[in-house]
């Protein structure tokens, strides 16, 4: 009774996902529009589809380690994204540390690292764009390799949905 | 002044780039475990009564005025891990606690200087914990002024309002 009480109170209140990657402006930005429905997890994005999303090719070192709210899903959960850098497991290390520190319940949390599906293309075009602000040789390579790992994005945001929420 | 009340610093967090060593120096500076005379064993021998993950904020204690005090380690990204620390909290506590995070270690003696970038190769942590300890021991001064200022800052903040021109000039500065 009391599990089925918490797990009431949790779709209640809903849990708090944060997509993370190395500089938060393209793989975790990109998850967290398909986990919000702004992406169809059935077509390919186009161009246009993938800038129009907020915070898409965005993010520089200074926003790094912050935190940003892209929006709420169907089950009433706020969807986060965030750069991280070099951080990696030490991240969520950090982030659940931080958790207990506060008394936020971890189970609240839910960390999903995004740097898995991470092509050339993306790391190329990012680095050009974001870190020397070539926008306009980066992006297109940036969307191309966004394009080209796409599906296995969707792949994750579903295993997300299915086995964590 | 009502802002003032909100101004209380309830959560300080010192943190450093040595793992654990600069922070939990830091921290017992200000809960006045230790003092900036301490012998290397004595100071050897803190160390190894806290258990302090690396990323992993451990509470050391809590000071005369109610603060909680915390020390982290980290081995790299100093910088950023303040931000994220900062943003966390914003982000995900309700409570509205204000937090303070310092640096422990802001301008360093060398070796420590040349001895630090190598702490993010694994191969090094193990001669790093055996260093580390020294290097933070010759730089506890250095620690302890870090500790004096920032406390002096939260110490007006956190006054009344009771007239002390000093004070109000501190706190405005």
């Amino acid at each position: 009774m009391a599990l089925l009480l918490k797990f009431i109170i949790r779709r209640e209140i809903g849990m708090n996902i944060v997509y993370h990657c190395f500089g938060g402006a393209h793989s975790s930005v990109t998850a967290a529009a398909i986990h919000l429905g702004w992406l169809s997890p059935n077509k390919l994005p186009s161009k246009e589809d993938l800038t129009k999303i907020p915070y898409f090719d965005w993010q520089t070192k200074k926003d790094h380690g912050i935190f940003r709210f892209m929006g709420k899903d169907e089950f009433g959960n706020k969807v986060f994204f965030i750069g991280r850098r070099y951080l990696r497991h030490d991240f969520e290390t950090l982030v659940y540390g931080l958790a207990k520190m506060y008394g936020v319940d971890s189970k609240e949390i839910l960390l999903i690292n995004t740097m898995p599906y991470i092509n050339w293309m993306m790391i190329l075009g990012g680095y050009l764009s974001r870190r020397h602000g070539i926008v306009k040789i980066g992006r297109p390579i940036v969307i191309k390799g966004v394009q080209h790992s796409f599906f296995r994005y969707v792949a994750l945001v579903e295993r997300v949905k299915k086995f964590f929420i | 002044m009502p802002w003032i009340e909100e101004c209380i610093i309830l959560k300080i967090i010192y943190y450093c780039h040595t793992g654990k060593y600069g922070a939990l120096a830091a921290a017992g500076l200000h809960l006045n475990l230790i003092h900036e005379n301490i012998s290397y064993e004595e100071l050897v021998s803190f160390f190894n009564k806290y258990d302090c993950p690396t990323l992993t904020p451990s509470f050391i204690g809590n000071d005369t005025q109610g603060v909680s005090v915390y020390a982290l380690g980290t081995l790299k990204e100093s910088k950023l891990i303040n931000k994220i620390v900062t943003s966390f909290k914003t982000t995900f506590c309700t409570d509205g606690s204000p937090l303070l995070m310092i640096d422990a270690l802001p301008h360093v003696k060398s070796p420590l200087n040349i001895i630090l970038p190598l702490l993010s190769l694994n191969w090094f942590n193990k001669l790093g914990d055996i260093l580390l300890p020294y290097l933070v021991w010759q730089n506890i001064s250095v620690i302890s002024s870090q500790v004096y200022n920032h406390e002096l800052d939260y110490q007006y903040l956190i006054m009344d309002n009771s007239g002390d021109e000093k004070g109000w000039i501190n706190c405005l500065r």
